[in-house]
C-alpha cells in the first residue's frame, strides 16, 4: 500500500487538532486537540519508518510519544491548577500575563 | 485486505476526530480521544510498527485519554458554551489554509505513489539500548522532572506552608 493516504490522514488529523487547539474555550478540551495532534505526528513517524524501511525511525517515534505524553500531563496538571486558583478552565478568562 | 482495514480504520480516525474538537462536553470529548488513539495505534501495527503500537495504545489510550477523563471528573466541568461566530470561522479559515497547503505539497511534492523499502534496519531493543540509550536516559529524566513538576504543581496552599514550617524546624 502507498505511503500518501497514511500522510493524507495525518495532516487532516494534524489539522483537527489545530483547528481544536484555536476554538476551545476549555483548557482540558485544548489539551486534547494538542493530543490530536500528537496522533498526527505518531502516525506520520510511523508512516515514514515504513517507507525507508529503517527501524530508527521508530526508535524516534517512541521517544517524541513519550516526551509528549509528558507534556500533555503537565497540561492537564496546569488546567488543575488554573481551576483551583481561578475558579474556572476557560482561557478566555485567563488575562493576569496579558499586559 | 489492508485495504479495508484501512479504510475502515481512516474513518473511525478522521471520524473520533472530528467529534473530540466539536463535541461539547468535555467528558466525550475525551473518551472519542481514547477512540481515536486507539484507531491511530492499529494504523500502527498496519505499518508494522507492533511495539510504537503498544506504546500508543498504553500511553495514549490508557494514560492521557483516561488521565482527561478523570481531570473533567475531578473539576466537574460543564458544557463548553457555544463558540463566538468570529473564533469559529477564524478557527475553520486556519484550518482550511493548512489542509490545502497539506494536501498541496502531498500532491506536487509527493507525486505519484512510492513503494515501501524492503526492512533492512535493526532489531528495536537493539536500537533503544544501543544508538538510542542516550536519548532515552535524557527522557527518562525528562520524565521525572515532569513527575516532581506535576506533582509540585498540584499541592494545595496548606500543604505548602506545612512543608516549608517543617523545613524551617517550626
Amino acid at each position: 500500500m502507498p505511503l500518501w493516504p497514511y500522510l493524507a490522514l495525518s495532516g487532516l488529523l494534524f489539522t483537527l487538532g489545530l483547528v481544536g487547539l484555536l476554538i476551545r474555550r476549555n483548557a482540558v478540551g485544548a489539551v486534547m486537540a494538542f493530543g490530536l495532534m500528537i496522533n498526527a505526528s505518531l502516525l506520520n513517524l510511523a508512516a515514514f519508518t515504513r517507507q525507508h524501511g529503517d527501524g530508527r525511525g521508530e526508535a524516534v517515534a517512541f521517544l517524541v510519544l513519550l516526551v509528549a505524553a509528558a507534556e500533555m500531563v503537565v497540561g492537564l496538571i496546569l488546567a488543575i491548577a488554573l481551576f483551583r486558583n481561578q475558579k474556572t478552565a476557560d482561557l478566555d478568562e485567563l488575562d493576569r500575563l496579558k499586559w | 485486505m489492508e485495504i479495508a482495514i484501512f479504510v475502515l480504520l481512516a474513518c473511525v480516525c478522521a471520524l473520533t476526530g472530528i467529534l473530540t474538537v466539536v463535541c461539547r462536553k468535555p467528558m466525550h470529548s475525551s473518551l472519542y480521544l481514547a477512540a481515536n488513539s486507539l484507531s491511530v495505534g492499529l494504523l500502527c501495527i498496519l505499518l508494522s510498527a507492533p511495539f510504537l503500537a503498544l506504546a500508543q495504545i498504553f500511553v495514549c489510550v490508557a494514560g492521557i485519554a483516561l488521565l482527561s477523563a478523570v481531570v473533567v471528573v475531578v473539576l466537574n466541568l460543564e458544557d463548553e458554551p457555544r463558540k463566538g461566530t468570529f473564533r469559529t470561522l477564524s478557527g475553520g479559515a486556519t484550518g482550511c489554509i493548512v489542509l490545502g497547503a497539506l494536501g498541496y505539497f502531498l500532491w506536487h511534492w509527493w507525486g505519484a505513489s512510492r513503494e515501501p523499502a524492503p526492512d533492512v534496519g535493526t532489531p528495536f531493543g537493539e536500537l533503544v539500548f544501543g544508538e538510542f540509550l542516550l536519548p532515552v536516559e535524557l527522557t527518562a529524566f525528562l520524565l521525572l522532572v515532569a513527575l516532581l513538576g506535576s506533582v509540585l504543581l498540584t499541592r494545595r496552599e496548606g500543604e505548602k506552608r506545612t512543608a516549608s514550617a517543617g523545613r524551617s524546624g517550626l
